[in-house]
């Protein structure tokens, strides 16, 4: 066997133009492949993060509350007997439950105003929120750094964060006063928030959402204290919400709560149908994560679609490259296998003899392929490159290149790879090995 | 110090923002009911108020007007290419035409009661030198015409009148129009798109709301040269609750006279719909028997002795047929439609078929070649259904005609599809059946001086190809 | 402030002089100098007016209107519509037919059992739609409705006040608990010999004022006798937490006659808009 790969390695080394090409060639796939997972992957994650905890939970359970048939509002009245389900359906599976009072409304600057979600929330109980919102930092004239205000200052009355984009379209800055108005079940009701302190951006939703205490929100709303909009529960294992939706759901029916139809989208897209059935009373509404992020997943699949069309095109040229290399070596090497079979090595030995070298080319070339994307991505994620393109961010829900690759995938792409490499030199090799030997000798270039 | 003097500021200017915006609210109220002599209440009273013609209301009216006023420059583009399949001849023997046509046009609204509308139509066509009669003579060749030339205002919005050249529809059938007396062209319901040019009218219409009535005079001006060859058009239509009836009247050159009726009638998912026409003093010469060669030559047939006059006499032109329209699975709709037309002026006999093909070639001549309109009876049955695919800019139609008397027909597949926002694409197939007759024309090798090598070999198949842009 | 500051002096070279505004500031104490008209009025007075103004914005007869609506946005600018409105009150009907412009022609909102449908001719759909804006501008269908003050508020006179130059009673009315309505609060300044609302303010629960609206060249429709009545040919509606976001209502032409039961079906409206 070491004899074999001797031989593979110094026909390597013979023809040195050829190889270095083609793995070059490997070697750049298998990058772009990384690189192209390990945006998708970043996409993903970053999407995830701000959505569940900006937007949502692992799973949300909202209050949807029917005054009239036409008329539908998001309240909450037991707030705290759902929550005490919960907890007992879900047991150890339970991380954490935060209250949130949610309305839609118009926030109105002095010049401009933008639709917004206000969240009336507890940040104390909020620690994946807290995670998340970062005050953004500016540096002064003399060099000091200082924060544009900080998180607690929604325990001051009528306060309110807003992430970056919203300050900067509205005009507005930390101790500026805007105004809030929202239609509530008791009519139009307007509102006004002293500017607490601004964060940076997190992705899409910070174009949505935004925070003050929850007092805020029901006072609002006209609601009693005890009046909520919507519980969002976190999982320890966040990808088990689904199965964990249908045991709420069992758990909440049997406590006599009245649901509405599951459907698999976010809330805010069933809305006109919700408000459209001819039930009345408080009804709850149960959604996961992935429900809520549903038309944002579009891009992670569409960057998957073109990464996998950029790969097929890109392999099938790779093959096309090695079948070829493989033919010609073939050829010129023919005499060489005349003189191979003649002195005793068998028809497999040959092949053998052609797919060590294509392996040996292709592993050579996928595993610097993904040891440079995966220097790459490190690089790249730990330079923490900013992006200022406003419609870039929206997309790529963050406000920094976010790369992330696992070894796991760094592995099989170099698996992948090098696999195609070796089945590309499949058929020239057969095609090698049954040559007649006596005809081979006899082979004139 | 500077700091300080920013601090006594801030106290002044904060009484200087309170009174400025109580000045503010207090403007507005000044503007409103500032003037002592201003008129809250104006007693005088009349049942239908038009309000009086304050500053305000002025500038919004003109405003509005800005906004309606302004002139739509575009056109449309069409690429058809045909290919037309005579009996007993190969696919490679095929007769091949091309055709590019651009409508130009100018559009300006210049208020709501003022529109003048520009449309020039530049066409190109390009097919094989042997002629099989298609359905429709097609000329070749160069061409450009003015389409559209015209302008439409009112007056008191009560006379809407529309005048110059303008594309003009009367009557409810969709294959024969019996009661369409103003195109020269008939439609042809097997185009892909309606080419033919407006006609030159002076019209004026008077909607009767009140009384469901509309009311429209036209006069006729094409081919004119005194006074006494207008055409003069009337025509009355009411519209009632189930469906709407329309009479007209119609005198032209040569005292030809024309009587119509048109009524369409809704009963459920169907329409009812019937056109009917009375004819007296029709100039064309009625063909007994078939024409010799010489004979095919003269402009006016009248002269041959195989025609016969039959100006005196009144004939009926009568097509009914139904309409059903459905909706079917939410978003598609499904149309099935049938057509009989009865052509008292028609012919019967085949044998005179060739004579009067060759004879509409001449320049001059009175007689024109339409299959739609050359036999006494037809029927035609179609269906069609709108909006399919995912976009829902697709169709799918099929129509039959035949001619009952020769038993001669034909049946056409037209797809539709949209394939830009703005570039459109038709495709039809078709199939000419029957022996020889009125859609099968056949004539064999001709004497005729003019036309020797004019070839007309009954038609069997024909595909055509349109690309339409919008622009 | 320094930014504040310059606003404010841009605005108030561009607007008021400042010996105006000396002057406004010195005569603010005694610009209200009633005349002959009661200085106060009583409880029982006070809801005698209201209710008469809840009579006066009802119509016996049904009425038709050609209308401009103008929404001034300081963000979107301008839309503007002709409208023509026909309104039935025994039936509690309303119908709304766009006129102009072009564009917007033909689409219509019909009231149906208190539901708000807007009729969109290019593809012919019905969509229920909320009654709080109508096409984009600061109306709501309350705006094209009837009154009804007296049931959904209890009323309470301020003062005898002066709006411009014309006396007028400022009354103030809060929302009678468990009734669903509009603003919690109003404030209505009520011209005495006709008891006509010329400026009305709607506020928040929260107390912030909401918009004001003005009402002006009033006129009398009708034919003599029991139908004849006064309406507002202008109104004018300040939206006031979005500053600069204005609504402009003009009637071009009016008519009160019995209207067909037809106009208010949605087959009218599909039929209107071919």
């Amino acid at each position: 066997m070491k004899l074999y790969l001797t031989i593979a390695f110094r026909n390597l080394i013979q023809a040195k133009r050829r190889t270095l090409l083609l793995g070059s060639a490997v070697a750049l796939v298998t990058f772009i492949h990384i690189g192209l997972q390990s945006i998708s992957n970043g996409y993903m994650e970053g999407l995830v993060r701000g959505a569940t905890a900006v937007a949502a939970g692992h799973i949300n359970v909202v209050g949807l509350f029917k005054h009239n048939i036409s008329r539908m509002s998001p309240l909450l009245n037991d707030s705290d007997k759902v929550k005490a389900v919960i907890a007992e359906s879900l047991g150890d599976d339970l991380d954490s439950m935060v209250d949130r009072n949610s309305i839609m409304g118009r926030m109105i600057g002095e010049n401009r105003s933008v639709y917004l979600f206000l969240q009336g929330i507890n940040l104390n109980a909020e620690k994946n929120l807290r995670g998340v919102l970062r005050p953004v930092s500016i540096t002064n004239a003399d060099g000091t750094k200082e924060n544009l205000g900080s998180l607690n200052t929604l325990d001051k009355p009528y306060h309110i964060i807003l992430f970056q984009t919203q300050a900067k379209k509205l005009g507005v800055g930390v101790g500026d006063v805007i105004s809030f108005r929202a239609k509530t079940a008791i009519g139009t009701n307007v509102t006004s928030l002293t500017v607490g302190a601004i964060v940076e951006d997190v992705g899409m939703v910070s174009q949505f959402f935004t925070f003050t205490s929850r007092p805020v929100v029901q006072e609002l709303m006209q609601i009693d204290e005890h009046v909520g909009t919507r519980v969002l529960v976190y999982l320890k294992d966040r990808e088990s919400a689904d199965a964990k939706l249908i045991k709420l759901r069992q758990a909440l029916e049997a406590a006599d709560f009245k649901l509405t139809d599951y459907q698999s989208a976010s809330l805010f897209r069933r809305w006109p149908n919700l408000e459209r059935q001819d039930w009345l009373g408080q009804r709850l509404d149960l959604t996961t994560w992935q429900d809520d992020i549903k038309e944002a997943e579009i891009v992670v699949d569409s960057i998957r679609g073109v990464s996998y069309v950029l790969l097929l095109i890109l392999s099938i040229i790779i093959i096309i490259g090695i079948m070829n290399t493989v033919w010609i070596s073939v050829r010129e090497r023919t005499n060489e296998i005349g003189c191979l079979r003649a002195i005793g090595m068998g028809s497999r030995g040959i092949l053998l003899l052609f797919m060590i070298e294509a392996m040996l080319l292709g592993l050579v070339g996928a595993v610097i392929g993904g040891l440079a994307g995966a220097l790459g991505v490190g690089l790249i994620s730990a330079l923490e490159i900013p992006i200022h393109n406003e419609a870039m961010r929206i997309i790529l829900f963050a406000n920094q290149v976010n790369l992330k690759i696992s070894l796991f995938e760094i592995v099989r792409a170099i698996f992948i790879f090098s696999t195609v490499t070796s089945l590309a030199a499949l058929l020239p090799s057969i095609k090698a090995a049954h040559i007649q030997p006596l005809q081979a000798i006899n082979h004139i270039e | 110090m500077k700091h300080l003097l920013r601090l006594l500021l801030f106290p002044i200017f904060a009484c200087c923002i309170l009174i400025y915006q109580a000045a503010n609210a207090d403007e507005r109220e000044d503007d409103l009911f500032g003037e002592e002599d201003t008129t809250l209440f104006s007693e005088q009273a009349d049942s239908e108020a038009k309000g009086e013609n304050s500053s305000l209301k002025l500038a919004l009216k003109e405003a509005l007007q800005q906004k309606e006023k302004h002139l739509d420059i575009g056109g449309r583009f069409y690429y058809t290419n045909s290919l037309l399949i005579p009996e007993n001849s190969q696919l490679s023997d095929g007769r091949l035409s091309t055709s590019g046509i651009v409508d130009l046009y100018f559009d300006a609204r210049l208020d709501d009661d003022l529109r003048f509308y520009f449309q020039q139509k530049l066409s190109n066509s390009v097919a094989s030198e042997k002629n099989i009669v298609p359905l429709v003579l097609s000329q070749l060749g160069e061409k450009n015409d003015v389409d559209q030339l015209w302008i439409k205002f009112s007056i008191d919005q009560g006379y809407y009148f529309t005048l110059g050249k303008q594309p003009t529809k009367l009557g409810t059938g969709f294959v024969w129009q019996p009661t369409d007396f103003l195109n020269v062209d008939r439609y042809n319901p097997l185009d892909l798109t309606d080419q033919r040019l407006g006609v030159n009218l002076v019209k004026l219409q008077i909607p009767l709301p009140d009384n469901n009535l509309n009311i429209y005079a036209i006069a006729q001006l094409d081919d004119t040269e005194t006074l006494d060859e207008i055409g003069a058009l009337l025509r009355i239509e009411y519209l009632s609750k189930s469906g709407e009836y329309a009479l007209s009247l119609k005198n032209s050159k040569d005292s030809q006279l024309r009587l119509g009726f048109d009524a369409s009638v809704g009963f459920k998912y169907f329409d009812w719909l019937i056109s009917a026409a009375a004819i007296h003093n029709d100039p064309r010469p009625f063909v007994i028997e078939a024409l010799g060669p010489a004979q095919f030559l003269l402009a006016d047939l009248l002269d041959a002795s195989q025609t016969i006059d039959r100006s005196e006499e009144w004939f009926q032109q009568t097509s009914t047929g139904f309409l059903y329209t459905r909706t079917i699975f939410d978003n598609k709709t499904l149309i099935i439609n049938g057509e009989y037309f009865y052509n008292e002026a028609g012919y019967t006999n085949r044998d005179v078929l060739p004579s009067i093909i060759i004879n509409s070639f001449i320049p001059g001549s009175t007689t024109n070649f339409n299959p739609l309109y050359f036999g006494k009876e037809y029927a035609a049955v179609g269906l069609s259904i709108n909006g399919l695919g995912g976009d829902q800019d697709q169709s799918i139609s099929v129509i039959a005609i035949s001619n009952l008397d020769d038993q001669t027909g034909v049946t056409q597949l037209v797809y539709r599809t949209q394939l830009f926002r703005d570039l459109a694409l038709s495709t039809s197939m078709g199939w000419f059946l029957g022996d020889e007759g009125v859609f099968r024309p056949s004539l064999g090798e001709t004497n005729v001086p003019f036309a020797e090598d004019l070839l007309i070999l009954p038609p069997r198949f024909n595909a055509s190809l349109q690309l339409s842009l919008s622009f | 402030m320094i930014r504040q500051v310059l606003y404010i002096r841009k605005h108030i070279r561009n607007n008021i002089t400042l010996a105006r505004l000396l002057l406004m500031f010195l005569l603010f104490p005694v610009a209200v100098t009633a005349n002959t008209l009661p200085t106060s009025l009583n409880q029982t007075e006070v809801n005698t007016l209201v209710k008469k103004m809840d009579e006066l914005s009802r119509f016996e007869t049904d009425f038709n209107a050609e209308i401009f609506l103008q929404q001034k946005h300081r963000e979107k600018g301008d839309l503007l519509y002709k409208m023509a409105v026909f309104r039935q009150d025994q039936s509690n009907h309303l119908t709304m037919l766009f006129l102009k412009p072009k564009t917007d022609a033909g689409k219509g909102y019909l009231v149906l059992d208190k539901n708000l449908f807007l009729y969109t001719p290019n593809t012919g759909d019905w969509t229920r739609v909320s009654e709080d804006r109508i096409s984009g501008t600061d109306t709501n269908l309350a705006d094209f409705d009837d009154w009804n003050l007296s049931e959904e508020y209890s009323a309470e006179f301020v003062a005898l006040e002066k709006l411009g130059e014309f006396p007028v009673y400022h009354i103030a009315l809060t929302a009678r608990p468990g009734i669903q309505v509009k603003a919690q609060r109003i404030g209505l300044w009520i011209e005495p010999s006709k008891s006509f609302a010329l400026k009305v303010q709607e506020y928040a629960q929260s107390g912030r004022l909401l918009r004001t609206t003005y009402r002006t060249k009033w006129r009398k429709v009708g034919d003599e006798g029991e139908t004849q009545r006064f309406i507002p040919m202008e109104t004018r509606i300040y939206d006031e937490v979005e500053k600069g976001n204005q609504t402009i209502m003009v009637i071009d032409k009016i008519a009160l006659r019995q209207l067909s039961k037809e106009i208010f079906t949605k087959a009218w409206l599909e039929a209107k808009s071919r």
